[in-house]
């Protein structure tokens, strides 16, 4: 980890040695990775992108270019070692990681709801999650925070992971069963309900923070980068909650503002804008404070995580997130 | 006194009826003739040494006694029979003893009787006398590896001589070993084919391994190979070459062979 | 020739615990944090953590069955390729570019499409390691069969041996040696694919492990499985080696592990 801040530094001061004029405008714009867990094209990731478009992160001084990198955990091992300056996760993330010592924090979270939605078709004759047992649900992996949530949400209703059939079919596959109706309902964030209703099936929407403290989505950074570089945690992390903030306040400006951005949903703003409703009235209501973490949630959390045997042991919550940044 | 003054009234075991044997070039190359209007006859109990500059043709001769090869024009017959394909009245011993590694040497002097469906203890007991007499009695249980070249020669001569061929065709069978250890390897042979009276087709470099192993000698042209000269060897006893080697006759027909060796090489 | 055996015996384990000493103590002190390399009692201590609560063998049985499965399906068939290929020189010749492609074709990379094409199941890991077992075996083979000595096979026709003995006397023993190499490279390759298999999805194996373990950010978890997957692989090398020196035993001995 040091090692490659040490080159990174030494590329920095030899191309300020050769006395370029691009170093020199470079050095306004402090260059920042940001890595995110998944491909920043994915609409779980337009408060990230529209900060981009609208500039946010250049009033902060930033020059930020996405990364990506395989899934929260990965991401928070990698902030972990130096090798990112924040990264993209969800709420869980400190929770899970940091119990095995990689020294990251949340240091700011994109809404108040889970990120994890429970969809189930329409026609399955299934009236709440309550009655999901014995039914088939499609998930990501069996180690991933949707996954979490969704036995978050079975032990809300006093069942086990063995009452219901979850099956872990990966990204195309969690869509597919449930179109398909090998599978009555899926756990997952609101872009996979809406790819169900985009092929034709109508599902209704749970959402898990009804019966679980899961989280929204975050911003990571390690206790060293927030030590050593306020400045940039703080930039990236007020930039993105003000792009959640106007996605909230404005959905339509907002979905117009990111089609412009990203020219491959150029023709779907429709679909685009109803995910955006769906990520703003289900996930990112519910805070005091935009981007604050909540304490007392968080401190569930674990409680539900180490009661589950996800995790080991628990720490401080205070060692888990950090509101210093949000003003 | 010698083979061949009894030669009029034993039977013709092999015969070449004017062959002719022609590779097709590849691609664009000419075809090479490799054997030209080759005739030839070996007696019963008759041993006969073929030698001729490399490229002669020599091998082509072996591999169509042994069936493995046709000729173009002519026919070549075994016992009077046309050699239409591998059959079991030849076999052949090469400059590479080609024993199977994997097998013991035992079972590589076997192998042509298991191909020809000898039972097992028949098999086994021919083996082992084949063995014996190649003077191999210690080994039948050891692997190639752990046998001196001559020593795996001499397994390649029991195997040869383990399936009772009426023909013996042998390529250079010598021509790898030391001096000492050829020259005793020579006279086991000449023992062997003296005393199970075997019919022998010889291919040899080696001029004395020639006069002191044969009843006749035949010198072959350069390509396309043709025999230009026969010599009858009149020295006796040719069940021992060690005692013909120091015979006086000798250098005259070493001399004779050189000359001859030297208008082939002038593809005459 | 044993003083010398002993003496290799006591360096090597002295360097294992050279290895291991450095393993515990160096990070730490050069301020290498554990969640990046974590030292040897802590991975100790997650392998006894994950006996007690993650079903490890289970876990390291299902992983070697699919190895052993993978290598036998990928071993027989390389060996039918390989010597259907190699006697017919013809048929060699039109498939050998489509051969070449698929040789030359990434096989890890096929696994996530196994896998959508066959769930969460052992087929996936199963192809993935057959397809990756396959070639080493089928170019060895292949290459023994159109190497063998010609005279050999002579020998065999001058004794009136028909195809069929040829191929069992002559072509099957001559090509051992060359198998047996395939098979040794297949038997560490079948672990890879196996893993490779498990890596992208199901929840059975040291695959699974492994990304479960990267998903908490455990890296003691993945430090255990990485070496018990050496060990599998080490056993299933051994395991071919020993069966090389059985069936080859009679060519001369050879240092171990020199070819």
């Amino acid at each position: 980890m040091k090692t490659s801040r040490m080159i990174s530094r030494l590329a920095g001061a030899a191309a300020l040695a050769l006395g370029l004029g691009l170093a020199a405008a470079a050095a306004a714009q402090e260059k920042v990775v940001f890595l995110l867990p998944a491909p920043p094209v994915l609409q779980a990731f337009a408060p990230h992108n529209i900060a981009m478009a609208k500039g946010y992160y250049k009033a902060e001084g930033l020059d930020v270019e996405f990364k990506v990198g395989q899934g929260g955990a990965d991401v928070a091992t990698q902030v972990g070692a130096g090798n990112a300056d924040v990264g993209g996760g969800i709420g869980d993330t400190p929770v899970i990681v940091r119990a095995n010592g990689v020294p990251i924090k949340a240091v700011a979270v994109l809404g108040g709801g889970a990120l994890t939605q429970i969809y189930i078709r329409d026609d399955a004759g299934i009236p709440s999650p309550a009655e999901l047992k014995g039914k088939t649900i499609s998930v990501m992996s069996y180690q991933d925070t949707t996954y979490y949530a969704l036995l978050g949400t079975l032990a809300h209703f006093g069942m086990k992971k063995n009452d219901v059939n979850a099956q872990a079919v990966g990204p195309g596959g969690i869509v597919q069963l449930v179109v398909g109706g090998q599978a009555q309902a899926l756990a997952g964030p609101p872009e996979w309900g809406q790819a169900v209703e985009a092929a034709g099936v109508k599902v209704r929407a749970f959402q898990t923070r009804a019966y679980y403290p899961g989280m929204a989505q975050a911003i990571l950074a390690s206790d060293e980068t927030i030590k050593k570089k306020p400045k940039v945690v703080g930039g990236v992390a007020r930039a993105v909650v003000k792009a959640m903030v106007d996605i909230m306040n404005d959905p339509e400006a907002a979905a117009d503002v990111y089609v412009k951005a990203l020219p491959q949903y150029a023709d779907k703003k429709a679909d685009v804008l109803k995910i955006m409703v769906e990520y703003k009235n289900k996930i990112y209501a519910g805070q005091k404070q935009p981007g604050a973490m909540d304490p007392d949630k968080l401190t569930q959390l674990q409680d539900f995580y180490l009661k589950e045997g996800i995790i080991r042991r628990a720490t401080p919550v205070a060692e888990l997130y950090t509101n210093e940044f949000l003003n | 006194m010698t083979q061949q003054a009894g030669a009029n009234v034993a039977a013709i075991r092999l015969e070449f009826r004017n062959v002719t044997r022609r590779f097709q070039g590849r691609g664009k190359a000419e075809a090479v003739t490799a054997i030209e209007s080759v005739s030839l006859q070996v007696r019963d109990g008759e041993v006969v040494s073929l030698i001729g500059p490399s490229g002669c043709g020599k091998s082509t001769l072996l591999n169509l006694t042994a069936g493995l090869d046709r000729p173009s024009v002519g026919e070549v017959l075994v016992d009077g029979q046309p050699v239409t394909g591998p059959n079991a009245h030849v076999a052949f011993m090469l400059q590479k003893d080609l024993l199977l590694p994997w097998r013991t040497i035992r079972e590589n002097v076997e192998f042509g009787l298991e191909i020809r469906k000898v039972p097992a203890a028949e098999r086994k007991s021919t083996a082992l006398a084949m063995l014996k007499a190649c003077h191999l009695e210690g080994f039948p249980d050891h692997y190639p590896h752990q046998l001196s070249g001559g020593m795996r020669q001499r397994a390649a001569l029991a195997r040869t001589m383990a399936t009772d061929p009426t023909v013996v065709l042998m390529d250079e069978p010598f021509s790898a070993l030391d001096a000492q250890t050829k020259m005793i390897l020579q006279k086991d042979l000449a023992q062997t084919l003296s005393s199970m009276r075997k019919t022998c087709l010889f291919i040899t470099h080696d001029l004395a391994e020639a006069v002191a192993l044969s009843d006749r000698v035949l010198v072959m042209s350069h390509r396309p190979g043709r025999i230009i000269e026969e010599i009858v060897i009149e020295i006796p006893g040719r069940d021992n070459p060690l005692i013909r080697r120091e015979s006086p006759m000798m250098n005259g027909y070493l001399h004779r062979l050189g000359e001859l060796l030297d208008l082939a090489h002038a593809k005459v | 020739m044993s003083d010398s055996a002993r003496l290799a015996a006591i360096g090597g384990l002295l360097l294992g615990i050279v290895f291991l000493a450095v393993w515990q103590w160096v990070p730490g002190l050069l301020g290498v944090p554990p969640f990046i390399i974590p030292p040897a009692s802590e991975v100790w201590n997650e392998f006894l953590y994950m006996i007690a609560n993650e079903r490890v063998f289970f876990h390291v049985g299902a992983t070697s069955l699919s190895v052993i499965a993978g290598f036998v399906l990928g071993a027989l068939l390389g060996m039918v390729v390989g010597y259907a290929l190699g006697m017919s020189p013809s048929a060699e010749m039109v498939l050998s570019p489509y051969i070449l492609a698929l040789q030359i074709a990434p096989k890890v990379a096929f696994a996530p499409l196994f896998v959508m094409w066959f769930g969460f199941t052992v087929y996936p890991k199963i192809l993935v390691a057959v397809l990756i077992v396959f070639f080493p075996v089928m170019v060895n083979v292949l290459g023994a069969v159109r190497t063998i000595d010609r005279d050999q096979i002579n020998l065999a026709r001058a004794f009136s041996a028909n195809r069929l003995e040829v191929f069992w006397k002559i072509e099957i023993p001559a090509s051992m040696p060359a198998l047996f190499s395939g098979l040794r490279i297949a038997a560490t390759l079948a672990v890879i694919g196996v893993v490779v298999g498990e890596l992208v999805g199901g929840n059975v194996g040291l695959g699974y492990l492994l990304v479960y373990g990267q998903g908490q950010a455990n890296t003691a978890m993945v430090f255990v499985v990485i070496l018990l997957l050496t060990l599998i692989g080490l056993v299933a090398y051994l395991a071919v080696a020993v069966t090389e020196g059985r069936v080859l035993h009679y060519l001369p001995k050879r240092d171990f592990g020199a070819r």
